[in-house]
């Protein structure tokens, strides 16, 4: 340890008798300048805080005296000295010297060279027992008040003069390290954190700085790493991210079994969802039970509800970013978990002896089928399905500048339904990274990735068979630098581009007596983007991130564009004519300026206030007009009649933490506003349908709120209370009355919620034991009631008006979840856990519609609610590593 | 779209997965703007007369399932116009059931109707036109076993074989586009009683419900195929004798197939989460007064041709006996069935 070699001596060693001088009032300087002329003089460095020589000037002629007698002129400005052993080091002080109470003063404090050079500082943050590069470790330099986070890479850097620093490095559920470097050149320098003592302590809520929240200019964003994941009550004894995401405020979803989230009042597709860089589409296995994620693989992820760097762009409401693991480099290990209906395994190492190549590889299966056939439906008793996912990552360490990182990732449903259609949907997505540090101040990566979703649908029925199938291709590339010229800044910059191709439908008929084939043409687009921002530090109270990203799109040829009649809704029947557009040619081009501000101002030492505006384009939409989006639903590119999505948000808020860093107060206001949202005809219909625009409207959205989080991080007891206070609003006001929807004015969308309300607690017992719960509760999603009946040649009709004027009767649910580890020595080869889960702990019938249906022939209406899960549902999960 | 909808059905396995019933009828009134008005009217190139029935919606109110469902709107005046320039006034002969008089509707002709209601409100239907029909060419069936399994109030699932024949209706389409079908089906079951006295021993009586699931609708729009085999009813096999199913074609218009469409995708939600939110069904009436005013129902103009099929039922099902027969009585057969006779109907043999 660097501290180790530091000794202090009570110096009076350079002990020549002091000897009086005359003091010339000529002229003075200040003692800054007067420091460094001494130290190109006598060879030796002074260290200090500038605070304590601010103001302080002395005559010309310090500088020519003996050291001794620069001592005492020193000492009668009230500055102590101090000399470090076997060093030129010299140390000044202000006022009494510290220094005979704590002989080891370098780690008590940070000091500083007069007028030095400055110096980059870089290297890594490590998990010590795993060797996993840690993201969101905060490094904070003692006296400087400067901090860093570190990257997903495990990497930070920042510039100071030259000096020696006491460094304070924290991340949840980590010991906090404190080091001393001195810093007298470029320097690199790794760190290592090990677990908190307790491991069971640690129910981790984020990878965070616990200082973070406050200090940061970030606002609207929320981390999540494994460990909190891991404790939230399993749904059939899946740990499942996209679950442990919707009990975080301003998150939430139609209900159960529907794909995706919603953030802050935007659709699903508003939600750039990013695995290892690369964009998926697709984020449900089994119709929304289960997320398409791994949780074994996952290192963290990073929610942006609002406030988005400008590195971010494609989608309105919010961008998740999940970080995979890099893998064991110090030895093999299998991990994995055995659950009622699907089971995981994992293996990670390095490759090598070097250390230098590491790689994870796993999957998951899920073998549901048991449970179908119990079900007393003989449709569903024929029915049979699967999924199964697998993750593959690479990563190889050139040298200390350059490292190449590979992730690779594929995940397919398959079900049958009653031995007549199979329904098939799968994700790949694959992304190649390196990381090159280019100078001491300048970092960047550059990726290239490649995603693709497909949904198959294939009727087996004899004498109607036939098949169809969907699909989009997204290709791309981007280039990410960053530039630390100072302390006070940290610019980003870069380029991406993606390419889209989709194939917006085929369905190709083995009965053409019965069913026609259709070919829609595919799509073919690119949307480019150039960002650039700024994390810039006026000072101690005031920080900013100002950034500016340009977004280019174009919809390329060939396509044949149907042109219709102005002034009137858009039918077959008011074609006028059809633009056929070549190959390469422009259908479409769109462009514009996205705004990325935000801005903090602390208050006092434990609270801050922030502030955020962000514009976001959107040019790839989701075509769907139910409650809820399923794995069948498509997507398009815009073109001619579909604009880019262009959201507007403003934020701000309050942040607190109380009884050192142990609990976090958050409170967010936020209001947005969203243009050309996609909303549909009344009756519209989407499925394979080769003239889309005709069903579609354009709507405006709106969606304000406060949320409201309350945090314990560390301790036995951890977790959070949240609440939120949410509406989310469309309206649609076109020329016509069948482009218009509610008389033109705002309604509730499907997934306006007004009141959420989360606890997520969890206890550890003992190490061994834990226990965690959650409840939520959310007000009933909006849906559309029937104002009155009548009949029309016998059969009884609901006449329905406005849309999402009623609301089902409200949610709430508890879970619960106990998990039992089998040892935790450490010199125990297997270690196993099993984990009890109870899933609607009460049995609650939460109403997942209610809906009107016709009887008897259709000769009445009854109403009926729909729950999903309307019983208890326990789980049990053996989960082991060795 | 019939693979829209078997998507929905998948929806509902998951939540079986639940393994409880997760489709519970609830008691749910909802006030609303009840009161409007309702016309369904239907004028064919059959022989008269047509009717016009006008009623009022009712508040939806699940508590009182049994409560009628229309309320008739009586002492309008309803006033029927073509295109030739004739026009006539419609009688009212029962509550809220009009009934026009020595008119027979004319395929080209396009007509209209105009309503005044008592309190002196006026509504007219855009003008509909009656296009030729095309004829059937040919009625198919197919018998078909299925097995349904029910869950006994004791819990424990029993297993129910569904013996049916589907009715399908067979057209050629004109090569014109722009055609749009509707197809009512109704049945006469032959059925014995066990009396040795020959003229109460064989009857025939009506089904009393339609044989058609649902809206059995059609647009050539739908599909390029030229000709159309269509599912227009479906006939229980409960009886092993014959069957004589009667279909009436329908040309109605695009307009009438877009409100029966819609009227269908009503009929068939399963309410999952991924049906589409329920919408208004736009008929053709309008008010005079005010623009504003939701009026309900269609008013059809539609050309009919009609076809029958004769079902050895016996033969059908591979001389097999119906597995869920029902019982033969003793005694006259009239007396067995409501609207039974001894008469042998036209078209059995």
């Amino acid at each position: 340890m660097i501290s180790e070699r530091f000794f202090l001596l009570l110096t009076i060693i350079l002990g020549l008798a002091c000897k009086s001088y005359s003091q010339s009032h000529s002229s003075e300087l200040p003692l800054e300048n007067a420091l460094k002329k001494i130290e190109q003089k006598l060879k030796v460095k002074f260290f200090f805080r500038p605070e304590w020589i601010q103001d302080v000037s002395v005559s010309e002629q310090l500088v020519n005296l003996p050291i001794t007698a620069i001592f005492s002129e020193l000492d009668k400005k009230g500055l102590a000295h101090l000399l470090i052993d076997n060093s030129p080091y010299i140390i000044l002080f202000r006022g009494a010297a510290p220094f005979v109470s704590n002989p080891f003063l370098p780690d008590s404090i940070s000091v500083r060279k007069a007028l030095s050079e400055v110096y980059s500082m870089r290297g890594k943050v490590y998990e010590a027992n795993s060797n996993q590069p840690l993201l969101g470790a905060t490094i904070v330099v003692d006296g400087e008040n400067k901090g860093v986070v570190t990257d997903h890479e495990g990497k930070y850097s920042f510039s100071l003069p030259e000096g020696i620093y006491r460094l304070r490095i924290t991340a949840v559920g980590k010991l906090p390290t404190i080091r001393s470097v001195t810093l007298d050149s470029d320097s690199e320098i790794d760190f290592e954190m090990y677990e908190h003592a307790t491991q069971l302590d640690g129910v981790t809520i984020t990878s965070e700085s616990l200082t973070r929240n406050i200090s940061s200019a970030e606002m609207s964003q929320i981390k999540m790493d494994i460990k909190t994941l891991k404790s939230i009550p399993p749904f059939m004894g899946e740990v499942d991210l996209v679950k442990g995401i919707l009990l975080l405020p301003g998150v939430s979803t139609v209900g159960e079994g529907a794909s995706g989230f919603n953030v802050r009042g935007g659709n699903v597709d508003q939600n750039l969802i990013l695995l290892d860089d690369a964009p998926l589409l697709n984020s449900s296995h089994l119709f929304g039970f289960f997320s398409t994620f791994n949780s074994d693989f996952v290192k963290d992820l990073t929610l942006y509800k609002g406030g988005m760097p400008a590195a971010y762009g494609g989608r309105v409401s919010s961008v998740l970013d999940v970080r995979l693991k890099d893998g064991n480099d110090k030895k093999i290990s299998i991990s994995g978990g055995l659950g009622i209906i699907s089971s995981r395994l994992m293996i990670e190492g390095p490759i090598g002896s070097s250390g230098k190549t590491t790689f994870v590889l796993g999957g998951r299966y899920a073998y549901p089928n048991w449970i179908i056939k119990k079900v007393p439906d003989l449709n569903v008793q024929r029915s049979s399905g699967d999924f199964y996912d697998f993750n593959l990552r690479g990563k190889h360490k050139f040298n200390d500048k350059n490292s190449l990182a590979f992730s690779g990732y594929h995940s397919t449903d398959n079900f049958k339904f009653a031995a007549d259609t199979t329904y098939a949907w799968s994700t790949s997505s694959a992304s190649l990274r390196w990381n090159t540090i280019i100078n001491s101040n300048l970092f960047a990566n550059m990726t290239g990735f490649f995603s693709r979703y497909r949904n198959k649908v294939d009727g087996l029925m004899a004498g109607m068979e036939f098949t169809t199938d969907f699909g989009v291709d997204i290709a791309g590339g981007k280039i990410d630098l960053t530039y630390t010229p100072d302390l006070k800044h940290k610019i980003d910059f870069g380029y991406s581009m993606n390419q889209y191709m989709i194939n917006p439908g085929k369905l190709a008929s083995y009965a053409p007596q019965q069913i026609d084939p259709v070919n829609i043409e595919d799509e073919l687009s690119h949307e480019q983007g150039f960002y650039l921002s700024d994390d810039f530090k006026f000072n101690e109270t005031i920080s900013m991130q100002g950034g500016l990203r340009y977004s280019l799109y174009a919809s390329k040829g060939p396509a044949d564009i149907l042109i219709y009649q102005d002034g009137v809704p858009k039918r077959l029947s008011t074609v006028m004519d059809t633009l056929f557009v070549s190959p390469g040619d422009n259908v479409a081009r769109y462009s514009g300026l996205e705004p990325r501000v935000s801005m903090k101002i602390s208050i006092g030492k434990n609270s801050s206030i922030k502030l955020s505006y962000n514009r976001n384009y959107q040019y790839l939409h989701l075509i769907s007009n139910t409650a809820a989006v399923s794995p069948l639903d498509l997507w398009k590119s815009s073109n001619r009649y579909v604009k880019p999505q262009i959201g507007d948000q403003i934020a701000a808020g309050y942040f607190r933490n109380f009884k050192d860093n142990n609990y976090e107060l958050s409170l967010e206001a936020y209001y947005k506003q969203t243009e050309n949202l996609l909303e549909y005809k009344d009756g519209a219909e989407l499925f394979m349908n080769t003239h889309l625009e005709t069903q579609l409207l354009s709507a405006k959205g709106k969606a304000y709120g406060m949320e409201l989080m309350i945090k314990k991080n560390n301790g036995k007891w951890t977790g959070w209370i949240s609440y939120a206070y949410a509406r989310s609003f469309r309206r649609v006001k076109g020329n016509s009355r069948e482009e218009t929807l509610n008389s033109g004015s705002y309604f509730p969308s499907n997934f306006d919620k007004p009141n959420d309300l989360t606890i997520v607690q969890s206890i550890a017992f003992t190490k061994r034991l834990s226990l965690s719960a959650n409840f939520t509760y959310s007000t009933g999603r909006p849906i559309t009631y029937p104002q009155s009946v009548y009949v029309i040649d016998n059969y009884s009709v609901a006449q329905f008006s406005d849309r999402n004027q009623g609301r089902i009767p409200d949610y709430h649910r508890l879970d619960l979840s106990f998990t039992i580890n089998e040892s935790l020595r450490a010199t125990k080869k297997w270690k196993g856990s099993w984990t009890f889960s109870v899933y609607n702990l009460y049995g609650r019938k939460n109403p997942y519609s209610v809906f009107f249906k016709p009887q008897m022939r259709g000769s009445q209406t009854q109403a009926y609610r729909l729950a999903v899960i309307g019983t208890v549902f326990p789980s049990i999960t053996y989960n082991f590593k060795l | 779209m019939m693979i829209r909808w078997r998507f929905k059905k998948i929806v509902c396995f998951f939540l079986f997965i639940g393994l409880n019933a997760c489709v519970d009828p609830i008691s749910l009134s909802v006030g609303g703007n009840a009161n409007l008005l309702v016309v369904d009217g239907l004028i064919t190139d059959e022989l008269g007369p047509y009717v016009i029935k006008l009623s009022r919606t009712i508040p939806f109110d699940n508590n009182q399932p049994l409560r009628v469902y229309s309320i008739p709107e009586k002492g309008a005046l309803v006033t029927l116009t073509d295109n030739e320039g004739h026009s006539q006034q419609l009688t009212e002969v029962e509550s809220g059931s009009y009934l026009t008089h020595s008119i027979t509707g004319k395929v080209g002709n396009t007509y209209t109707i105009s309503i005044q209601t008592k309190d002196g409100k006026k509504y007219h239907s855009a003008p509909e036109k009656m296009n030729a029909v095309a004829s059937v060419a040919e009625l198919q069936y197919e018998f078909k076993t299925s097995d349904v399994l029910f869950v006994n109030s004791n819990g424990s699932p029993r297993v129910q074989k569904l013996e049916e024949f589907y009715i399908y209706a067979v057209v050629n389409d004109p090569l014109e586009l722009g055609n749009s079908y509707r197809w009512q089906s109704s049945g006469i079951f032959e059925f014995f009683s066990l009396t040795d006295i020959p003229e109460i021993k064989q009857c025939w009586a009506p089904t009393l419900s339609r044989l058609e699931r649902n809206l059995s609708i059609y647009s050539d729009r739908e599909s390029k195929s030229s000709q159309i085999r269509q599912l227009v009813g479906v006939v229980n096999y409960d009886r092993p004798t014959y069957y004589q199913v009667k279909v009436k074609q329908q040309s109605i218009t695009e307009g009438a197939y877009e409100f029966f469409k819609r009227m269908r995708q009503q009929q068939t939600t399963t309410g999952s989460i991924f049906d589409a939110a329920p919408t208004p069904i736009v008929g053709n009436i309008v008010s005079e007064n005010d623009e504003d005013e939701v009026v309900l129902g269609y008013f059809g103009a539609s050309a009919v041709t009609e076809a029958t099929l004769l079902i050895n039922r016996f033969a059908g099902a591979n001389y097999l006996p119906p597995t869920r027969n029902i019982a033969i009585q003793s005694g006259d057969c009239r007396n067995h069935e409501p609207d039974a006779t001894n008469v042998k109907p036209v078209g059995f043999n």
